[in-house]
């Protein structure tokens, strides 16, 4: 009878281990699948909205033409931060590009530390200023060897330029 | 007596600490920003005038990796793996990622097919046409254009490339995007902020 009493008053003691290490395998998966947010930009383009790549039909709407090549190709070197660390990522040096609007140049580097914060194509944001933006159809039309940061910078002025239509030539290299 | 006391356990109190793990695990669960799954590791270029994005829902996010000579991505090892031959070391590569699935690398298997728009040409970007007209294209909103009399996809793709990737992938994918039955007109690259840009302009705020 005494025994019985006594086991009435014992506490009821859960195991606690599972739940801490089921708790604490959580917080280890959080902790390493955990990215912080960067912020990211976007800059918003068009296709041309018929099929194909040969859109070879004369059209009678006055058309910008703007033609990317790379003027003097560089070499790739490693790249360095602020602190002179390497940063496991490769940059042209002495690269330059060449933009053609009919028979009008300018050349650019792309990634050129030492720019300042100002316009990187002054000229070509003054010469983009005439037109009318809302009409004129802006075509990209980049060569061999653009890379993709070079069309960015481009594109970045034409879309400051305030251009709503902006589209992309296709390939002229073999896959 | 004696031995009862002996018996007795010395029990640490685990409450605070299970409070204060629970505690942590609630932060990392809202910090995580699970949206950005799809987002791969890459450095963008930097544009003056890159809008801020507010990503759409279900829009699809492209990610062009890009390796110059010396690296090779584990895709393409895997296939030189198989056929048993060294990967050359002096070449670059690139391939497409879409939500960690690799939609388009160097020799990937054509399986016969061939480029719809370049006639005769092997289709390398098959399995990344069929994933835009199969499982992108039939969830986007449409609309039909009065101009072409068709009806065509009113939702953007996000491409997203390392700023040292040839523009002609990106050219490719632009092309699949042109292709009959799938007909995306709506991109946008992705580009980060300059800090000394957004410095600059809040700068420039304060001082008016």
């Amino acid at each position: 009878m005494t025994r019985r009493r006594k086991k009435k008053f014992e506490e009821i003691r859960p195991d606690m281990t599972p739940m801490i290490d089921v708790t604490f395998l959580l917080l280890i998966f959080f902790i390493v699948t955990l990215k912080f947010k960067v912020l990211e930009g976007r800059l918003d383009a068009a296709l041309p909205k018929d099929r194909g790549t040969s859109t070879s039909q004369a059209e009678e709407i006055e058309k910008l033409d703007i033609m990317l090549f790379v003027a003097d190709p560089g070499e790739l070197i490693d790249e360095f931060n602020d602190k002179g660390k390497p940063t496991g990522l490769q940059l042209y040096d002495g690269r330059r590009i060449r933009i053609e609007i009919g028979a009008r140049k300018w050349y650019y580097e792309p990634f050129d530390p030492t720019r300042d914060t100002e316009d990187p194509l002054p000229d070509l944001a003054r010469f983009l200023k005439d037109y009318d933006k809302e009409e004129t159809p802006v075509s990209l039309d980049a060569r061999k060897g653009i890379v993709y940061g070079d069309v960015v910078v481009v594109l970045d002025v034409i879309v400051r330029a305030k251009f709503e239509q902006v589209s992309f030539a296709g390939t002229f290299e073999q896959d | 007596m004696s031995r009862r006391k002996a018996e007795t356990e010395i029990e640490v109190d685990m409450t605070p600490m299970i409070d204060m793990t629970f505690l942590l695990i609630i932060f990392f669960i809202i910090v995580n920003d699970m949206s950005q799954k799809d987002l791969e590791e890459l450095k963008l270029p930097i544009a003056m005038e890159a809008g801020r994005d507010e990503p759409p829902e279900n829009r699809p996010v492209l990610n062009v990796r890009w390796f110059p000579a010396g690296g090779v991505p584990k895709s393409v090892k895997a296939h030189y793996a198989e056929l048993g031959i060294g990967v050359p070391e002096d070449q670059e590569w690139s391939d497409i990622v879409w939500k960690r699935n690799i939609l388009y690398y160097p020799f990937m298997d054509t399986q016969g097919r061939t480029d719809p728009i370049r006639k005769g040409r092997p289709d390398y970007y098959w399995k990344l046409a069929e994933t835009m007209k199969f499982v992108w294209v039939p969830e986007m909103e449409t609309k039909m254009d009065d101009k072409l009399k068709k009806i065509l996809p009113d939702d953007p793709i996000l491409i997203r490339a390392d700023r040292n990737t040839p523009f002609k992938y990106i050219q490719k994918i632009m092309e699949v995007c042109t292709r009959e039955g799938i007909l995306i007109w709506k991109v946008q690259l992705a580009a980060s902020e300059d800090p000394k840009v957004v410095d600059a302009r809040e700068k420039a705020k304060k001082g008016k």
